[in-house]
């Protein structure tokens, strides 16, 4: 018996691990690496990188609006052969958007639910503008279980979408008459400033109405009158009124934050200038193209001088890529130094200039009573010193002579307007540039042998694969109601209709 | 003989000396005991005095010494399980050899079965295939693993060239558990056993195989078992030595060494564009042109050189003999009160990669001891230490020598000219290399500087005492400890490409495991039936820990230490913990040694699971019959047995998968970011289940002389735990939820045969031969497709680009003189083997014996990232010089296919046609011959023209033996001796005249180490 109780505390003994470190389940189901709930500061801080962090320089837009030209290979901006969209990832950006609404919600700290209104106007509105109709009235409900939501006709979204700007403008300009207004962490555009968020909000609202110009007739829009409405009210509807009003985003030189084109000058190298921005760079001897360009080969033996406008040039985007590369010592290849820093430029996300041309564009067409030379220039002006306060050598008086050469004059031509517009939008403001080109058909884009959408330029992108897995019926019905059924690049969208 | 009585003073054997009478003269017998089929030692075998007590036990090299007062007329019986029992005579002359043939009734053969149960084969219901370990420590490989390829049916092992890179392994297209003597190692890499200590590998092939080690089961297990210390009463010694070299590359990349580095024909140094698309340059013909080597003129002017080819052997001249050698040194002894067992391996491997090496030592020790006459205990722990300061990176990229050397660069470089690789003057700054550019590094910089280390501690072990606590009844506790810490050290230099000012970080990580469990196991035999049951419970903790930082810049090059970062980084790190819980039992009933059934049930709780489901259970039941038992079969079989197995498992997830928690995300100028995740968890989240069937047979031919076991499977695996994409547009990607069923089907095939048994001359061979394919069966409520796959489809479809085809399947191309990439992408292939195969030889001719291997792979293709890129940079040999040619001369590329004239091609967003009113001619649109070639094949090439056949056929392994003969072994003080030539890898065939697939299980390749031919000898002393 003695023996059997020696053998079963031997057994035990080898067992005593099994009772060992025997921690409740209920303790080990508690993530120790993640929380399970944040300020609504620290989900902002992403959210603005997500929404506004574009590509620098070798992004598509560049190349779609011919600003560049890239003498290696077929790429679908430059043939124009783009196929979906990748701008559905703002779905996800709204998730944190939606997230934040509800951190605000749970802190009680409302300024950041205002800025989730304005963050899914933006988000959805130029979504939309990239594909047409998108699901908005239903969408970002997953967590009700609704995976599936139907498409909102473009005008339905961009109607609501302005309605969030006119909710956002009203809420944080009770926030910031409230005697106490409320402070903003981890927001790296304006540092917790909530009379620039507002003027952004307004401006950019300024922005989408410009957009729907043609929609003016459209009366559940009313594009005229609530373009007027912001324009003459400027107590209620402030708007930028200098380029550090602007939403900008900057990089830092820090661990995962630099400048994305930091210390790789060997991609730009296969990049030129496009003829259809330098033509008129040439034509009006502009002092930006010193900043963002250098001199061609050719012009550099022949001994020109950087300051001599006639030293730089372009290609056009319509050549084959082996004429492009053929051609390219007789083409400006990119500032590199420039280009190629930690910090790199600032990029506009909605700048002072096209807010300008936006108010100089509105007089030209009516809807608003103003002096449109004096936007018209205000704009040009915003946009030199844009480049002036970032590094670029331009001088006041460089800026003074430009504007009063008379091949820079306002005449009251749009075109002059839109072609001062499109200089601006020179790597920034994502796609505007190219919306712009879409609605107005100014400058023209130079259409040849390099195009491979059958000398056309398309007029959006596709939906993206995933929604005909995942939610068909509902892409399907979109596409029959907007294109007759075909999903392609060159179905004209309901806003340039 | 001094030595070895020394040793005897060392390790006194406890002799056990039997008297059975006064006039006896007492002596000893010493032998060993041989399988007769391949000469390979017979472990545990008894030899007994016939009708006395006196007996003895072979030890694991087969040798016995059984002491006993002899008279005229004794002899011996020898018996071992699965072996026919002998009689022998006992007589003058030793040692005596004994070769025991395998029992002719066969099958008898036991086998090792989940948590370390022995059963007789004959009785299981599913298939489990053995291999002995003797048959892998000679022709070795680092890997223990890698020595299993081939050999067993339904098991692929993948093996790359790239210096210390794991095998992949997949059982029936899965990773199957990893178990060394009935304990789980999850995760195991296998680099921590030493082929040296494994006695056998049993591979159980599937759920029913496996069942009761719980949801790590569910896709099969590889279990180890370790060599013991034996029952022979003196201690053994075994010394067993392996040097192998790397003579010569069986698959290199082929390359073009005609033309030099440039673009559109032109070579200028120092300037990008000539120097960043590898082989477009000039014609290597002796011109002359100033390069990056050239000498500089008191003028300043730099000479220029001659343009030839000094480069075509560049990947020779780089890549050096590579070295493998292992030597393992054991003892054991052992009596009927204990054993005991200790081994030390050391292994040293010099990579082929200049300056990459790779140390590894184990330490294994293992014990029995009875404690008393109900109580005995065995204990087991292996140490096992693996170091290298530098292993080669691999991969498309920077650090890669085949990027810098092969890809990009022309014949022109000759990369010994580069050795020496720090600019004068600027040494420890800035490296020296062709590419005055800057976006290469020089491979040699790479491979001195850009070092990645390795060194990891691992520790595992039991101990387990087995309680017979009445006849039939016994208890075994055991508990079992795996634990292992990983130090990864990385340095990138100063003047690295792309990271010029150096970094430097290190990873941490640690994990411990232990899994205990109490069995009990009892037997009764009544009447007809006998009954083995048992029953169980384990408990099982499992922690993991990590730390991760780096720094941003080094301050002073060199100074490898995170102070010295220039500017301020984050460490990040995690820790994962989980606790499982489990009940077992299992019961095999046997009906007149001819029917079996066999019975598994079990029951988990996991923490990893929702608390209101976080209990699983799962059964298994299996059913054998041995036909010839009852049934009057043709004389020709002299065996046949049917089996099936219908098996169940859950599983639980990884720790915290159920929990919603904020993503930490980069910090934007020094603001945390935190991101809510985009999946939504369903709050009833159930353990998933796969549910497997499996039926087979087995039967022997012509006297045993010929075997066939056929399995056929079907493991249903789901409903699954899985993340059900939908929309984003819902604000989530993915729904965690149960539902979504994937099944993998197969067949497996195992021939054995003895096609020459003659005394002096023996041939076995052995063939398996498996087919495995998955497919997906079914999603959630609704759902028909996951994303190009529908339901019904093989899972292993290559999705990519293709080419856009006229209704006669020509190509179209494009207004800009290019083929026209279709927007919606396609399955382009799959890339599963449609079969995979092995053929084993032994011959053994008198001392002589011969050992060879076939295997092959056969049906996967892969899209190429070396065949993509060989065009890409121009070393491509498909690449036509006479369109390059005409190419540099400023001709045009008219592409074969036809353009489209007018109407317009209108199509849903599935590709499904709604209009098509185009009409076609034939292609006039010219481009150049680069953009054909990289908009095709190379840079933006299609996938399409990129898609490689990986079938391949291989003989993997020859070992040539020579046996001491034991005329001369008597003299000695060895007990046996053999030394052989062997060789790995000697062989291949394959499509591709680019890539070695062996390593490639998934969709593509990636710019793998050349294959190298692996020679050397091995030797083989006991003692």
């Amino acid at each position: 018996m003695k023996k059997n109780f020696r053998n079963i505390f031997y057994m035990c003994a080898v067992l005593a691990a099994l009772g060992t470190g025997c921690t409740k389940f209920k303790d080990l189901t508690l993530n120790p690496n993640q929380p399970t709930q944040s300020v609504p500061s620290l989900i902002l801080t992403g959210v603005e990188a997500d929404a506004f962090q574009f590509n620098p320089i070798l992004g598509y837009e560049t190349r779609a609006s011919q600003y560049l030209v890239s003498d290696n290979s077929q790429q679908a901006d430059q043939s124009y052969q783009w196929d979906t969209t990748d701008y559905w990832r703002y779905y996800n950006t709204m998730r944190n958007v939606e997230q934040m609404r509800i951190e605000a919600e749970r802190t009680s700290a409302p300024v950041y639910a205002v800025l989730a209104k304005f963050f899914k106007a933006y988000c959805f509105a130029e979504l939309s503008k990239q594909v047409g109709d998108i699901p908005m009235s239903q969408a970002l409900q997953g967590k009700s279980g609704d995976y599936t939501p139907a498409y909102d006709p473009q005008e339905t979204v961009m109607d609501s979408c302005l309605m969030l700007l006119e909710q956002a403008n009203a809420e944080i300009r009770s926030l910031i008459q409230s005697g106490n207004p409320p402070v903003i962490s981890g927001d790296i555009i304006y540092n917790g400033d909530l009379t620039k968020w507002q003027k952004l909000f307004n401006s950019y609202r300024l922005r989408l109405l410009i957009d729907l110009s043609k929609k003016v007739a459209d009366n559940v829009l009313n594009v005229k009158t609530q373009f007027a409405t912001i324009f003459n009210d400027p107590g209620q509807y402030p708007v930028f009124t200098s380029n550090s009003d602007a939403a900008i985003f900057h990089w830092y030189d820090k661990d995962g934050d630099r400048y994305p084109r930091f210390y790789i000058p060997a991609n730009m190298d296969y990049y030129r200038f496009g003829s259809t921005y330098t033509q008129y760079m040439r034509a009006y001897n502009d002092p930006r193209m010193m900043v963002v360009g250098v001199m061609t080969q050719v012009a550099a033996d022949a001994g020109k001088q950087p300051s001599d406008i006639t030293a730089y040039n372009g290609l056009s985007s319509g050549l084959s890529i082996s004429d492009i590369y053929n051609k390219k010592d007789s083409a400006s290849a990119l500032n590199v130094a420039r280009y190629s820093t930690p910090t790199g430029e600032p990029m506009i996300i909605v700048g002072y200039p096209e807010l300008c041309f936006n108010i100089a564009e509105a007089i030209n067409r009516g809807w608003i009573a103003g002096d449109a030379n004096a936007y018209y220039q205000s704009g040009i002006r915003a946009s030199m010193r844009f480049y002036q306060e970032n590094g670029g050598q331009i001088t006041d008086a460089q800026i003074s002579a430009y504007l009063t050469q008379p091949q820079v004059q306002y005449n009251g031509d749009l075109n002059n307007i839109l072609i001062q517009k499109y200089l601006s939008f020179f790597n920034n403001s994502g796609w505007e540039g190219f919306y712009n080109i879409l609605r107005t058909g100014v400058p023209a884009l130079a259409v040849g042998p390099g195009n491979g959408n059958n000398g056309k330029i398309p007029d959006r992108w596709m939906y993206p694969q995933t929604e005909y897995t995942y939610n068909a019926q509902n892409v399907k019905a979109a596409i029959q109601r907007q294109f007759g059924g075909s999903d392609d690049r060159n179905g004209v969208l309901w806003i340039y209709q | 003989m001094n030595y070895k009585r020394c040793l005897r003073i060392i390790f006194p054997a406890l002799v056990c000396v039997y008297w059975t009478g006064l006039h006896a003269q007492t002596t000893s017998i010493r032998g060993r005991i041989l399988n007769q089929n391949d000469r390979s030692a017979i472990n545990g075998a008894t030899i007994r005095v016939k009708n006395s007590r006196a007996y003895a036990f072979s030890d694991q090299q087969g040798n016995f010494v059984l002491t006993y007062a002899f008279r005229r007329g004794d002899s011996l019986e020898i018996t071992s399980v699965g072996y026919a029992p002998q009689t022998i005579a006992v007589a003058g002359g030793q040692p005596v050899t004994i070769y025991m043939s395998v029992e002719s009734k066969a099958l008898t053969d036991v086998v090792v079965t989940a948590l370390g149960i022995k059963k007789e084969k004959k009785r299981l219901g599913y298939a489990v295939q053995e291999v002995k370990g003797d048959a892998l420590v000679k022709a070795r490989e680092p890997n223990v693993v890698a020595g299993l390829t081939g050999k067993v049916a339904g098991l692929r092992i993948a093996n790359s060239a790239d210096f210390f890179s794991t095998p992949d392994i997949k059982l029936r297209g899965v990773t199957p558990l990893i178990v060394v003597d009935g304990v789980p190692l999850e995760g195991s890499t296998m680099w921590e056993i030493s082929a040296d200590d494994v006695d056998n590998y049993s591979i159980l092939k599937g759920p029913a195989a496996s069942a009761l080690y719980g949801w790590r089961g569910v896709n099969g297990a590889i279990q180890i078992t370790t060599k013991k210390g034996g029952r022979s009463h003196e201690p053994s010694f075994s010394f067993n030595s392996t040097t192998t070299f790397d003579l010569g590359t069986i698959q290199e990349p082929k390359l073009q060494n005609e033309y030099g580095t440039g673009y559109d024909g032109i070579y200028k140094q120092g300037d990008p564009t000539y120097e960043y698309w590898g082989a477009w340059g000039p014609k290597l013909d002796g011109r002359l042109l100033v390069q990056y080597n050239s000498p500089v003129n008191p003028d300043g002017t730099k000479k220029p050189l001659p343009w030839i080819p000094r480069g075509a052997k560049n990947l020779q001249h780089f890549l050096r003999t590579g070295i493998l050698t292992t030597d393992n040194i054991s003892v054991s002894a052992g009596n009927e009160n204990g054993n005991f067992r200790a081994s030390l391996t050391q292994m040293y491997q010099k990579g082929v990669v200049p300056n990459t090496r790779l140390g590894g030592t184990t330490f294994n020790m293992s014990g029995g001891l009875k404690l008393n006459k109900r109580l005995s205990l065995d204990a087991d722990i292996n140490y096992n230490k693996f170091y290298t300061p530098n292993y080669p990176s691999i991969g498309y990229g920077r650090a890669s020598f085949i990027y810098g050397l092969v890809l990009w660069t022309g014949a022109n470089v000759d990369v010994r000219d580069l050795r020496n690789y720090w600019v004068p003057g600027q040494e420890g700054l800035q490296q020296m290399n062709y590419d005055d550019a800057g976006d290469y590094n020089n491979p040699y910089f790479v491979a001195y500087e850009q070092t990645n280390g390795y060194y990891k501690d691992n520790i595992f072990g039991n101990v387990s005492l087995k309680y017979n606590v009445a006849k039939n009844l016994n208890i075994t506790a055991r508990t079992a400890i795996n634990s292992n810490g990983l130090y990864q050290p990385k340095v990138y230099p100063q003047s690295y490409n792309h990271i010029p000012q150096g970094n430097y970080s290190e990873d941490w990580y640690n994990m411990f495991e232990s899994n205990s469990d109490v069995l009990i196991d009892y037997s009764k035999k009544m009447g007809d039936f006998e009954i083995k049951a048992n029953a169980g419970a384990s408990a099982r903790n499992w922690s993991e820990r990590n730390i991760f930082g780096s720094t941003d810049g080094l301050s002073v090059p060199g100074w490898n230490n995170f102070a010295s970062s220039i500017n301020p980084t984050t460490p990040t790190n995690y820790k994962n913990q989980l606790q499982e819980y489990g009940t077992y039992a299992s019961a095999d009933i046997d009906y007149k040694d001819l029917l079996f059934l066999g019975l598994t049930g079990r029951y988990d709780w996991s923490s990893t699971l929702p608390q209101a489901h976080d209990g699983y259970f799962y059964p298994s039941v299996s059913l054998s019959t041995i036909l010839n038992e009852y049934i009057d079969l043709p004389k020709a079989i002299s065996y046949a047995k049917l089996r099936a197995a219908l098996a169940r498992v859950g599983a639980g997830m990884t720790p915290y998968s159920f929990t919603t928690a904020y993503i930490p995300g980069v910090r934007w100028n020094d603001n945390l970011t935190l991101s809510y995740p985009a999946t939504i968890i369903s709050p009833n989240v159930k353990p998933s289940f796969s549910t497997g069937i499996e039926t087979g047979g087995e039967f022997r031919f012509l006297n045993n002389r010929v075997g066939l076991d056929l399995t056929y499977f079907n493991f249903v695996d789901g409903p699954q735990t899985y993340y059900q994409a939908i929309s984003n547009t819902s604000g989530f990607t993915s729904v965690l939820t149960n539902g979504r069923k994937t099944v993998r089907k197969g067949y497996e095939v195992v021939v054995d045969a003895t096609p020459v048994n003659k005394q002096d001359l023996k041939w076995n061979i052995a063939i398996n031969w498996s087919t495995y394919q998955q497919y997906l069966k079914a999603l959630a409520p609704g759902e028909t497709n996951e994303g190009l796959l529908n339901v019904g489809d093989r899972m292993d479809a290559i999705i990519g680009t293709d080419y856009m085809y006229a209704p006669d399947g020509q190509i179209i191309v494009g207004s800009d003189g290019l083929p026209q990439v279709d927007p919606i992408k396609k399955k382009l292939g799959y890339y599963n083997d449609s079969w995979i195969g092995g053929i084993t030889n032994n011959v053994n001719y008198k001392n002589l014996s011969l050992y060879f291997s076939f295997d092959a792979r056969v049906g996967g293709q892969i899209i190429s990232t070396y065949e993509r890129y060989l065009w890409a940079g121009g070393r491509h040999l498909g690449i036509s010089n006479s369109d390059r040619e005409n190419w540099y001369a400023g001709g045009s590329y008219v592409v074969k296919g036809v353009k489209v004239v007018s109407g317009t091609l209108q199509r849903d967003g599935n590709g499904k046609v709604i209009s098509d009113t185009r009409k076609f001619a034939t292609n006039d649109v010219k481009t150049d011959y680069f953009d054909y070639v990289q908009n095709t094949f190379g840079y933006w090439g299609i996938d399409r023209a990129a898609i490689v056949n990986r079938s391949y056929i291989k003989l993997r392994e020859v070992v040539l033996t020579y046996h001491l003969p034991k005329t001369i072994i008597a003299r000695t003080f060895m007990k046996d001796a053999s030394l052989s030539l062997v060789g790995r890898n000697l062989w291949l065939s394959t499509p591709s005249s680019v890539i070695d697939p062996d390593q490639f299980t998934g969709p593509s390749d990636n710019l793998q180490t050349p294959a190298f031919r692996e020679l050397g000898f091995n030797l083989n002393v006991n003692f």
